[in-house]
């Protein structure tokens, strides 16, 4: 296929055979679902089989690099990878930036796609068409840092290298895969699917490149670039990375969800406190002038002078301090660290550390369930549990199953105290900052309780304008602008003045993003800018296909209704879209109650829910009993096959 | 006159939009092995390593579009 953007061609590797198949790029394909994590929820529909062990050799890795992969516009590295998650059992992509998709492109393929099992510990090595499986029985038992460094000194530092670390060769069902050190990839188990196939990395190079059709693509993305440059707001961002969001309190909740931290204690270690204790040097994601990562040195007495490498660290720190009580900002990111090396979720982690602290504080269990150990939130504590996780080690056995793991351990009515969904924990708490698109896309987020997306207040929070300025009804109508969101469902979704119906606008949130993803394209700090014009334009640029917006969004439509018919095969249905019970109960804020409402402040009951999941299914134009796509709504979108597989009768 | 290019190891993110923007200038293709300046992970003293080959032209281009201030013109 000689389009530009695309590679062309995707990647088979069987490890159980070794067998290595190429396979051109089908051009209708890139047209229908246009790659990234849209290709991949194709790719997952049609490869992996229903009801499959996700740690069995049938369940398959799907890397997928959209077409702006591998060129300079700003912030085009985020790289998809769709599998049976073991986590929750269901399929979704994860992402990552970093080098991966780049580089998967200029080795020449759009997806790499791995299943079957090793009969001994191998990783793969793919430098353009040389594709090999090397005995990786030397590095199997080391931590993920180790295992760059020593694939780095022996192949040199062009491979991107992605490992597992313990936790994944344990399969433990919250590891995770990190890039080059850096970028975490496959919250929900990617690095247990990885050890159950005794895969212990993936190192990718290219040499080829990769071409685009038109030569003005490259004008495009100078003016991208001076845009990003010239925006006054970068500097903020620079300076602190990911810090930048600290104050909006999005991360500030405490004691498992049952209280929002002080302003006064979330100061001490705050952006300010940040900067006199850490020093920060800037890293990048390819292709991103948006710094939000770090490799950090530590400049307190404690811990002066160690250095180590940081993703996310305004997302690490909240986490460590509020849910395990690190006690200080660089005991937070030294934690963090450590959840690295072993290639551990953080996010996975804390929070179930955080819960199971609660059950012991309330007797719901006791040293008799932990093995002797007292919980507590603190530094040794954490310390501890998670060298016993990521080893499978007495209550840290029981953690690595994860909440659905944990609960079913346990029982005693435990449940009502786990804030999660289809057992991964929330990362945004409906009571903090109202009940927007990013909280309710948690609970009907088919991967489980996470932002697979983000916002759509046309970015306020995430800007750093105060929490407020997300009541303003007009922003959302900005938003719906920037992203040709049609008329009558304008019509529909700011049906009453003055209001939004925040179901009926996370749809279009989500194709929006879908499409993002789909593309490739992705930054924390630069997404707000995004239209549907940039997107048209850069996708036409460079691959030479021209798609309308509506073209564009209805590919987005289609690749959402693909994943969630693959997951309605699975067994989730409407059931599986519970908010979390303490969503209903009051969180206390600086001593007060605070309950769940809309932006209107009006309070969010299970009636509420109840209506608003019917509004959600009806605009995605699901059944509205069953929460998954209708035979009418997948034969909309073209997809006839998918329809009678669901529909059979 | 052509102008000579520095490098604050320092201040590299490993972005490499230096290295893309290179090399389709020269070649026409985005790659990263094309290029003429070299960016590696490093996480030793600097998280990485920056070097210009002999190709370099020394066009600036590089320099216009770092957005972390790691390359000038002297």
């Amino acid at each position: 296929m000689e389009i530009g953007g695309y590679a062309g061609q995707d990647l088979y590797v069987d490890l159980t055979t070794g067998a290595v198949k190429k396979q051109k790029l089908d051009p209708e394909v890139a047209k229908n679902f246009i790659g990234g994590s849209g290709m991949g929820s194709w790719l997952a529909y049609e490869l992996i089989k229903p009801h499959i062990d996700p740690l069995s050799p049938d369940n398959h890795i799907i890397i997928s690099a959209g077409p702006l992969l591998g060129t300079p516009l700003p912030a085009a590295s985020e790289t998809a990878c769709t599998t049976k998650y073991p986590l929750t059992g269901s399929i979704n992509p994860g992402k990552a930036g970093g080098r991966l998709g780049p580089l998967l492109k200029y080795a020449g393929y759009d997806n790499l796609i791995i299943n079957g099992k090793s009969k001994k510990p191998v990783y793969l090595k793919i430098c353009d068409d040389d594709v090999e499986l090397c005995d990786a029985t030397d590095i199997w038992g080391k931590d993920v840092h180790t295992t760059t460094d020593i694939l780095w000194s022996k192949h040199g530092e062009e491979y991107c290298v992605v490992p597992i670390g313990p936790a994944g060769e344990n399969l433990v069902k919250i590891s995770l895969t990190i890039v080059d050190k850096l970028q975490t990839m496959g919250k929900g188990g990617l690095g247990a699917t990885m050890g159950s196939k005794n895969l212990k990395a993936i190192l990718i190079k290219g040499t080829k490149g990769i071409k685009v059709n038109d030569n003005k693509f490259q004008q495009f993305v100078f003016s991208e670039l001076r845009s990003f440059m010239n925006d006054p707001l970068l500097q903020p961002w620079l300076d602190l990375g990911s810090m930048f969001f600290f104050n909006s309190r999005v991360q500030w909740y405490h004691k498992n969800y049952t209280e929002i931290i002080t302003n006064e204690q979330a100061q001490r270690y705050g952006p300010s406190v940040y900067k006199e204790v850490v020093h920060r040097h800037k890293l990048a994601c390819m292709a991103c002038p948006g710094s939000c990562k770090a490799y950090l040195e530590l400049k307190d007495e404690e811990f002066k002078g160690t250095k180590l490498v940081l993703s996310t660290v305004g997302g690490r720190i909240p986490h460590f301090m509020n849910r395990t009580n690190a006690g200080s900002i660089n005991r937070a990111i030294i934690l963090a660290d450590l959840c690295n090396k072993y290639g551990l979720c953080a996010h996975n982690a804390t929070s179930l550390i955080d819960f199971l602290v609660e059950l012991y504080e309330k007797k719901i269990i006791t040293e008799k369930d932990t093995g002797g150990q007292v919980l507590k939130r603190d530094f040794e504590m954490t310390k501890e549990l998670i060298k016993k996780i990521a080893s499978r080690e007495g209550i840290g056995n029981t953690i690595a199953e994860g909440y659905n793991g944990v609960i079913k351990e346990i029982g005693r009515g435990c449940e009502k105290y786990a804030v999660q969904v289809k057992g991964l924990d929330v990362n945004f708490d409906a009571r903090i900052n109202r009940l927007g698109t990013l909280e309710f896309h948690e609970v009907v987020n088919p991967r489980g309780g996470h932002q697979q997306v983000a916002l759509t207040e046309g970015g306020a929070i995430y800007a750093g304008d105060s929490v407020e300025d997300s009541d303003d009804v007009e922003k959302f109508r900005q938003w719906c602008d920037r992203v040709n969101v049609p008329k009558d469902a304008r019509d529909r979704i700011f049906e009453k003045p003055g209001q939004f119906n925040v179901a009926k606008l996370t749809k279009w949130s989500e194709d929006w993003w879908t499409l993002i993803d789909s593309m490739g394209w992705g930054c924390y700090y630069h997404k707000r800018t995004y239209t549907m014009d940039k997107i048209c334009t850069a996708y036409a640029l460079a691959t030479g296909i021209h798609l309308s917006s509506e073209e564009l969004l209805r590919a987005a439509e289609r690749s959402y209704n693909v994943l969630k018919a693959a997951n309605a095969r699975e067994g989730f249905s409407r059931k599986d879209d519970a908010f979390p019970e303490k969503w209903f109960e009051p969180i206390l804020d600086e001593g007060k109650p605070r309950y769940m409402m809309d932006q209107s402040g009006n309070l969010i009951t299970k009636e509420v829910v109840s209506r608003l999941l019917d509004a959600y299914y009806a605009e995605r134009g699901w059944d509205i009993v069953t929460g998954i796509p209708t035979k009418s709504k997948l034969t909309e979108l073209g997809l006839e096959r998918i329809a009678k597989e669901l529909y059979p009768v | 006159m052509i102008k000579e290019l520095s490098i604050d190891q320092k201040l590299c993110t490993g972005c490499m939009i230096c290295q893309q923007l290179c090399s389709y200038t020269f070649s026409g293709i985005y790659n990263t092995e094309n290029a003429y300046i070299v960016v590696k992970p490093s996480y030793k003293e600097t998280a990485f390593e920056v070097a210009f080959k002999p190709e370099c032209t020394k066009c600036g281009i590089c320099v216009v579009y770092c957005n972390y201030g790691a390359l000038n013109f002297v």
